[in-house]
């Protein structure tokens, strides 16, 4: 007797699991989204934190969405335009890389990272023309470096043909770049920034705003080896900004002509898009347990009690709360077990949030705020002082942070004439803090302010409401293991084959039906949606009963 | 006894520059194999950093390297080294004492270790079985590749093919499991490697200083769990890990080689400094001497590190222009001091138990993880450690030839300690102050200790750079982390131990498999050389 299939469970609403909720939908799947908070989005959602003051409480700039992505999955982006479609800030980024005196010269995105610099950045000759030729060294890596990345990695010993194939075919990438290239690629990809920038550029400040970048997420500092591979990652998953799609690079922000999308309006748009397909989304659901009966998934149970009966369940969340705490030690094997545990997951970021009631001030050099993302950290010592810090336990004497001002854009995030909301990203601060943050958090505010004044001189004054958000604050809000940017470090031996861990490299799991979808799956965080789409796929591409691993693997 | 020279002495065939043991170890295989080689050595002795050295009268220092482990034993076969007076005597566990006066020793009996790990955490004990276990078996993954030259990834010949293919199937062979944890172990830090076992921070902490040692990494940076494996992997009598004393000194070890390779029909000459290696039409041709005397030869391996040989040692216009650039980036950063310390008495250390064997061993004094990252980072800031990491052993316990009866030899080495301070070169004073800093650390746990001290020789990075020729101090002529071990050591086009400079070779520790008093960087250099000689 025929009966209807139970739908695809996807716990966890933030983008992954949305990418996936979409990929799934448009080939004619249902599919049930499940998400613990009041609304989607996960760490890319956002909060009230003040009356009338929206903030995102993550991620807060994307540069690693791609625009295939968007056409792939179908997002209305001409449909609301109110909801900050970027159409760039002329007046403070256009910029030559020679500053005028008094105006804001932002250095912007050097190779695709979206990085600008608050402070004005005069580059040497020098400087230019290395940073030219390590743009053009990269664009040789960028063929290798995104089949690596965008893709499940193929298993390295496996016997199967298909996978020595696309092994070979990453081999033949990279070494169709050439020999001195290839020779290059193996020797920095085990590196470590400081390093590496210093060999060839001179100017501090900017070497110190390319390894924030690079170490954003993790608690390695610049001068750990691997933080290569990490800059490598931000740099080949993030879209080239000309729209003649070479990669180019720049020093200035992105022309106007193109829009920019920020993260409120992907969130809304793939919310949309999913309801548009008929996606169910349950908000304020959390999930107490992953139902699990001889072996394989069956469905899920949520706190209220309620149950879901599902053939196939994808947990878009960490990979610790999905396999530890929602379907439970007792249904898996102790190694396995073992392993996860010592998956190492703790957050080093932390959100501060401002709301400024009158107005924004200017730059202390005279420019105007602008709609990009500002780096604030002015030398590598800076930033490496910073990671010393963490290690015992300790604030950043001097932390180093991120800000954007969605509000110049985006008006729809306050509710007054003149207010704008500052969004700071602080990172790194360790986990939890020997002191406690009942006494720390105070403490990074202050010093975090502080820097904001010198560089804005009059800010604190305008601050009429903020709000922090510590690494433990982001674990519980989002039910994310540590609050950890990657959903666990995205580190040479928690990374590619290795990631999470041994056995569930592919998303596959040893229990039927169940598939993992979130940063914590190669290739790692940032808001890309691979690892929602590569699940997804796999699980359009195969039935229930063949959506697990085999004893001896995938 | 092997065949002499085919070529008269006055005109060898192969020039070595630089007579430290991998130098040795290189001339005396190439002598081996009949070749007529000449090894030039600027100091009055041969040794390099493995020497013995008569600093204070009665006493012999062993006064940059001081135990032995990773001396490969087919060097020590191959050249009949303990014919020629070689003799290592391994020594029984090691010990950290704690600041609470309560210690951590290992003990080479199982029963005895287990129980004194159990003393710390009962779990910690019924982990480190395993905890030797995983790092042996990175052991033995490791092993079959230090004599052998490196793959060249982009390279194409027969020769590579086979390499890689034994390489491929070396590592294919473990398996996705084991290949997984190799990965892991070669790209993770100490520190998250011993959390996987360990709970007790005394235990990481005693465990942790071998990931330190000689390099510009703490327990937390990654690769430094290589590093650790990098000092484990000797063996001494079959017995894997252990470590010991060369009776006499380090200088047993380069003076039997001297000895083997000078029966081999090799010649050494003292006292002659190479200035210059000789280029024409991008082959080598000979050396200069600092006198300026100029020896011809058409093969010339050099000893020095790639720092030394490419940019004090040659002509910049006989470089080429990417490999300048290469070895320039290479990095070679001194972090480690040495003191040489000559006692009128044994020191006491009262924590420990009466007639331990650890006593004999390496004793440290740092106890916990964190004072490890604070040393580190001292260093990072250009400041020796304010609490060094100290590994400090009394080679004269067991060897009587060091020090005359009743006193002894301390030999201690330090970690971290800059090659430049922050405020300046080095002066007598900053160094005495160092010293005093490392002095006042042991003395801590020893009451008799300082006022048993006849004679203190304190070294620091740049001390060593000055009498040895090693840059910036480094003991291992080079980093060992990931981007630069293997084919990448010490650039990718020197890896196989051939320059761009055809007739020139390296044979230091800047190849591979990196330093130690190993041996088998000059061991795999000559195999090179003799490779291309017969082609």
């Amino acid at each position: 007797m025929p009966q209807s299939k139970p739908p695809i469970v996807i716990v966890g609403g933030g983008h992954n699991g949305l990418v996936a909720a979409i990929y799934l939908a448009q080939l004619g799947h249902r599919v049930r989204v499940i998400e613990a908070q009041p609304r989607v989005g996960g760490l890319c959602g956002e909060h009230e934190f003040a009356p009338g003051f929206v903030a995102p409480i993550a991620a807060h700039e994307l540069s690693l969405w791609s625009d295939q992505l968007t056409r792939q999955l179908g997002l209305p982006v001409e449909s609301q335009p109110s909801t900050s479609l970027a159409s760039s800030d002329n007046s403070a980024s256009s910029t030559s890389s020679t500053s005028t005196a008094g105006a804001a010269s932002p250095v912007g995105a050097p190779l695709g990272l979206n990085v600008l610099f608050p402070q004005t950045l005069q580059l040497s000759a020098h400087d230019t023309a290395a940073l030219e030729a390590l743009s053009r060294q990269l664009r040789r890596w960028q063929p290798l470096l995104r089949m690596m990345l965008q893709n499940p990695m193929p298993s390295l010993v496996s016997a199967k043909w298909s996978e020595r194939w696309h092994l070979l075919k990453l081999a033949m990438r990279l070494r169709v770049s050439g020999k001195t290239s290839t020779q290059e690629f193996l020797r920095v990809v085990g590196s470590n920034v400081w390093d590496w920038l210093s060999d060839h550029l001179e100017s501090d400040a900017l070497k110190a705003g390319i390894a924030y970048a690079a170490t954003l997420g993790n608690s390695q500092g610049p001068r750990a080896p691997g933080t290569v591979f990490n800059l490598l990652y931000q740099q080949a998953l993030s879209q080239a900004p000309s729209p003649a799609g070479r990669w180019r690079f720049i020093f200035q922000a992105p022309p106007p002509e193109r829009t920019r999308l920020t993260v409120r309006a992907l969130t809304h748009y793939l919310h949309a898009r999913a309801l548009q397909l008929g996606v169910l989304i349950d908000t304020d659901s959390p999930v107490r347990r992953i139902d699990v009966d001889e072996g394989k998934v069956v469905g899920v149970t949520l706190d209220c009690g309620e149950t879901i009966a599902a053939e196939v369940v994808i947990a878009a969340c960490d990979v610790k709360t999905a396999l530890l705490t929602l379907v439970g030690p007792a249904h898996l094997d102790t190694d396995l077990v073992r392993r996860l545990t010592r998956f190492r997951s703790l957050g080093t970021t932390a959100k501060l949030q401002l709301a400024l009631k009158n107005t924004l001030p200017p730059f202390a050099h005279g420019g105007a705020v602008g709609s990009g993302r500002y780096v604030v950290a002015e030398s590598l010592v800076q930033l490496e002082r910073a990671f010393d810090a963490i290690k015992y336990g300790e604030i950043p004497s001097e932390p180093c942070f991120e800000f954007t001002v969605p509000s110049v854009l985006d008006r729809s995030v306050v509710s007054h004439a003149n207010a704008h909301v500052l969004s700071v990203i602080i990172h790194p601060v360790c986990f939890r803090p020997k002191a406690g943050w009942e006494h720390a958090g105070p403490q990074l505010i202050e010093r975090v302010l502080n820097a904001l004044e010198r560089l804005i001189p009059g800010l604190r004054g305008e601050v009429s409401a903020q709000a922090l958000l510590s690494p433990v604050d982001l674990e519980t809000r989002c039910r994310v293991s540590g609050g950890h940017w990657h959903h666990g470090e995205l580190i040479l031996d928690q990374a590619l084959f290795a990631r999470p861990v041994y056995g569930l490299t592919q998303h596959l799991t040893p229990i039927g039906g169940l598939i993992l979808a979130s940063a914590s799956n190669h290739p790692g965080g940032g808001v890309h949606g691979l690892a929602g789409l590569n699940a997804a796929k796999l699980v359009h591409q195969r039935a229930p009963a063949a959506l697990r691993l085999s004893p001896e693997g995938a | 006894m092997a065949p002499s020279a085919r070529v008269a002495p006055n005109a060898p065939e192969v020039l070595v520059v630089g007579g430290g043991h991998n130098g040795l170890v290189a001339a005396a295989y190439l002598a081996k194999a009949g070749r007529s080689t000449l090894v030039l050595e600027r100091s009055d002795r041969v040794g390099g950093a493995a020497v013995s050295r008569s600093m204070y009268p009665e006493f012999t220092y062993s006064n940059c390297s001081y135990v032995c482990s990773l001396l490969r034993p087919s060097i020590l076969r191959d050249l009949d080294l303990p014919r020629f007076g070689l003799q290592i005597i391994p020594y029984d566990g090691g010990c950290t004492l704690t600041r609470t006066g309560d210690y951590l020793a290992l003990y080479d009996d199982k029963d005895a270790l287990f129980r004194e790990l159990s003393r710390h955490s009962r779990r910690d004990a019924e982990s480190y079985a395993r905890y030797v276990r995983d790092v042996l078996r990175q052991c033995h993954f490791i092993k079959p590749l230090l004599e052998r030259e490196p793959v060249d990834p982009t390279g194409l010949g027969w020769h590579n093919w086979r390499e890689f293919k034994f390489l491929a199937k070396h590592v294919t062979d473990l398996g996705e499991q084991r290949l997984y944890d190799t990965w892991r172990f070669f790209t993770m830090s100490a520190a998250d490697f011993l959390d996987e076992y360990f709970e007790s921070d005394l235990i990481k902490a005693h465990l942790a200083g071998t990931s330190i040692i000689g390099t510009g990494l703490s327990p937390r940076s990654p690769g430094s769990a290589y590093v650790l494996l990098h000092h484990y992997m000797g063996d001494i009598d079959e017995t894997v890990g252990a470590w010991g004393f060369a009776r006499g000194g380090m200088g047993a070890i380069t003076s039997a080689l001297a000895q083997a390779y000078e029966g081999l029909g090799g010649q050494i000459r003292t006292e002659a400094e190479v200035e210059r290696f000789l280029v024409k039409n991008e082959r080598v041709c000979g050396v200069r001497l600092s006198t300026g005397e100029e020896i011809y030869a058409p093969t010339v391996l050099s000893n020095l590190d790639v720092k030394r040989t490419f940019l004090t040692c040659m002509d910049p216009r006989d470089v080429p222009a990417p490999l300048m650039q290469s070895v320039q980036r290479f990095k070679i950063r001194g972090s480690s001091g040495k003191l040489n310390i000559a006692l009128d008495e044994l020191p006491l250390f009262p924590a420990l138990p009466a007639d331990a064997p650890c006593r004999r061993g390496d004793m440290h004094i740092t106890d916990t993880m964190e004072s490890l990252e604070w040393a580190y980072d001292d260093w990072k800031a250009g400041r020796w450690s304010a609490r060094p990491y100290v590994d400090m052993l009394i080679p004269s316990q067991i060897d009587p030839t060091m020090a005359p009866v009743g006193k002894h030899y301390m030999s201690v080495f330090v970690q971290y300690c800059p090659y430049e301070l922050h405020d300046g070169a080095w002066t007598d004073a900053k160094r005495q102050a160092f010293g005093d800093c490392v002095i006042n650390a042991i003395a801590a746990h020893s009451p008799n200790f300082k006022s048993a001290i006849l004679h203190t020789e304190i070294r620091t990075p740049w001390d060593l750079e000055q009498e040895v020729g090693l840059t910036e101090g480094n003991i291992f002529q080079g980093e060992l982390t990931l981007d630069q071990l293997y084919f990448n050591r010490p650039v990718p086009e020197c890896a196989q131990y051939a320059t761009p400079i055809r007739g020139l070779y390296l044979c230091g520790s800047s190849t591979h498999p990196g330093g130690g008093v190993m041996g088998a960087p000059g061991a795999n250099a000559a195999r090179r050389v003799l490779r291309d000689l017969r082609s």
